[in-house]
């Protein structure tokens, strides 16, 4: 099966016996309950897209081990059309859902993985690239969605993992048997965590040889012995529980992020990729955020969605002709295609690593996601102000169908003749959703501090420019010739 | 009949709507080609549909058949006379054939398709 439908997945699911907190419970029917079933319908449009001949051509991609179709959020990046599609991809993805889709992340590991166990082995002699093979093929037999499990609590930022008064701060290898490891640690702001069939652990940080325990990456499935899922809650997120679905604003998806916690738990030998080579952690690392950065493409599609929605919205009060109006929307699309200019060029300067995998322009990656951490804050704050404060003091749908108020919700709130009430508030409501409801978390501070915070990129883009290069040609210029 | 496989791009960003083009071309062309997925067996001719200009869509699996190309609403007109020529020819002979594709070739000219490109 190696293109499961959504149905399919949404079966697979039920299937796992995962250990899932919320609000201080553990919940017995993770795939119904209210607040994450919307995240789990964002993860099953990838399924479904898949098999419709309209977007095939993105969503899916030719097995480069056993030369089946399978979804491209399993596949390993053979050219640099590849990376383009993946990018085309998350726009694709991110304007059919409005929200995160949550399968990035393990396309993202799986690449990273791909060419850093490659490059272990070369330096080490070890067997962990043909083991990365094996454990590939397995996820894209069985289409299976991967949460790549990167961020460490972290404790005392100006510590290393090892000096940690908690050593669990960062996940570690607590144990080591002969057939296989233990692990003790957690791992933070894991989206799609519950709606993942396999969790894969990568170092946070680049690690020295105090390290070496820290330095670990590996597979598990999601329901293995020992870990634990706190969902993370989500602004307006109980508006899930209510009756009707006008006041959630997108009515169909949504996101979720949770806490991963590993309590003692034994991964096999064939599932572990990296153990103990502290040297490569920065490089995993490094190559995992290069490909995060770049699935950041998927605010554009969201960006697409707020775009529309803000239009809408003007055309209902009847102010979309508004030089400042018509400004406004201008300026949303000139910061959403800016942003689909550094996704695009990230990827068609990518090139080809040694174990054959492409990776993305490590530069152009970082600029793209510096640029996202920037931008969708903008568009939102002109979305807002295009959609007026209504936004924010409207009455609830309850209110709306109540019959004492809702004639008046109706008469007062319409807005241009042909427009209804409940029209103007569908709209406003999705505009609140993306811009500080729950799909701001993904919008807004995802795009903050998602895939590294705005300085992580800096400091990457302090690394990879060519400052040497510029010196010599501004000072060629204008006649300097002092070495 | 002429089996036409019908390919899309990935529909990244398209231009106009894709879908509702092929449904307004299958409709057109009914009774003379069939149209197919790309992938299915002994087809005649691919159509290739972009949603855009780029025309991204991977034709690497089809490069050993003729292919026509829409990148544009304005492309349908020229590929469904294209198409009709094409099963004109497959049945040759057959006259009354002829001179009911004739004129309908004729009515395709007269009937402009309903999908716009937001570009227009």
């Amino acid at each position: 099966m190696s293109l499961m439908n959504a149905e399919q997945y949404e079966e697979s699911l039920r299937e796992l016996n995962l250990v899932v907190y919320m609000f201080g419970r553990r919940l017995e029917n993770i795939v119904d309950d209210p607040i994450i079933r919307p995240s789990m319908a964002a993860v099953a449009k990838t399924y479904e897209m898949a098999h419709r001949p309209e977007h095939e051509d993105i969503m899916t991609a030719t097995s480069h081990i056993t030369g089946k179709k399978i979804n491209r959020f399993t596949h390993i990046h053979q050219s640099v059309n590849d990376l383009v599609k993946k990018s085309k991809m998350g726009r694709l993805l991110g304007r059919e859902t409005g929200c995160c889709f949550q399968r990035c992340v393990g396309v993202d590991t799986l690449n990273a993985l791909s060419i850093v166990t490659y490059d272990i082995d070369q330096e080490k002699g070890t067997g962990y690239y043909q083991r990365f093979l094996r454990y590939l093929e397995y996820v894209q037999e069985n289409d299976l969605t991967c949460d790549g499990a990167m961020t460490d609590p972290k404790g005392d930022r100006s510590l290393p993992p090892h000096k940690q008064a908690d050593p669990d701060h960062y996940l570690h290898v607590v144990e080591k048997r002969e057939d296989g490891i233990v692990v003790k640690g957690a791992k933070a702001h894991q989206t799609g965590a519950v709606n993942s069939h396999e969790i894969i652990v990568m170092p946070t940080i680049a690690m020295r040889e105090g390290d070496r325990d820290y330095a670990v990456s590996f597979a598990l499935p999601s329901d293995a012995d020992g870990i634990i899922y706190i969902m993370g809650r989500q602004s307006c997120d109980t508006r899930k529980l209510e009756a009707g679905l006008l006041d959630r604003g997108n009515i169909v998806f949504g996101g979720h992020e949770a806490l991963v916690v590993f309590d003692n738990v034994f991964v096999p030998w064939q599932r572990v990729f990296m153990c103990g080579e502290y040297e490569f952690a920065g490089k995993l690392v490094a190559q995992f955020a290069a490909y995060h950065r770049q699935s950041y493409a998927c605010k554009v599609g969201v960006g697409d969605v707020l775009i529309g929605a803000a239009q809408t919205a003007a055309e209902y009060n009847n102010v979309a002709g508004a030089s400042h109006i018509k400004d406004k929307v201008i300026e949303m699309n000139h910061l959403n295609e800016t942003l689909y200019c550094g996704c695009i060029a990230c990827a068609s300067e990518g090139h080809k690593e040694p174990s054959g995998t492409y990776a993305v322009n490590t530069l152009l990656a970082n600029v793209h996601k510096q640029n996202v951490t920037r931008f969708p804050y903008e568009m939102a704050r002109l979305a807002q102000d295009i959609a007026g404060g209504l936004m924010v003091t409207m009455p609830s749908e309850s209110d709306l169908k109540a019959p004492e108020t809702g004639k008046w919700i109706e008469k007062y709130f319409r807005a241009k003749n042909d427009v209804s009430a409940v029209n103007r508030m569908r709209i406003l409501r999705l505009i609140e959703n993306i811009t500080l409801g729950t799909a701001a978390v993904g919008y807004l501070t995802e795009s903050m501090h998602g895939a590294g915070s705005p300085q992580a990129q800096r400091i990457m883009i302090s690394r990879l420019v060519n400052m040497l290069e510029k010196q010599k040609a501004a000072q060629k210029l204008c006649g300097i010739e002092e070495k | 009949m002429r089996r036409v496989g019908i390919k899309y791009c990935g529909g990244c960003n398209p231009d106009y709507d894709r879908v509702a083009l092929v449904e307004e071309l299958k409709n057109r062309l009914a009774g003379y080609v069939e149209f197919v997925p790309y992938d299915a067996e002994n087809i005649d001719m691919v159509l290739a549909v972009e949603g855009c200009q780029t025309a991204c869509a991977d034709l690497s699996s089809v490069k050993k058949l003729e292919v026509y190309i829409i990148k544009a609403p304005g492309d349908a007109e020229k590929t469904a006379e294209g198409l009709k020529e094409k099963a004109m020819k497959a049945f040759e002979g057959a006259i009354h054939f002829s001179c009911r594709l004739r004129s309908s070739i004729s009515d395709i000219r007269m009937t402009p398709f309903s999908v716009k490109s937001h570009l227009n």
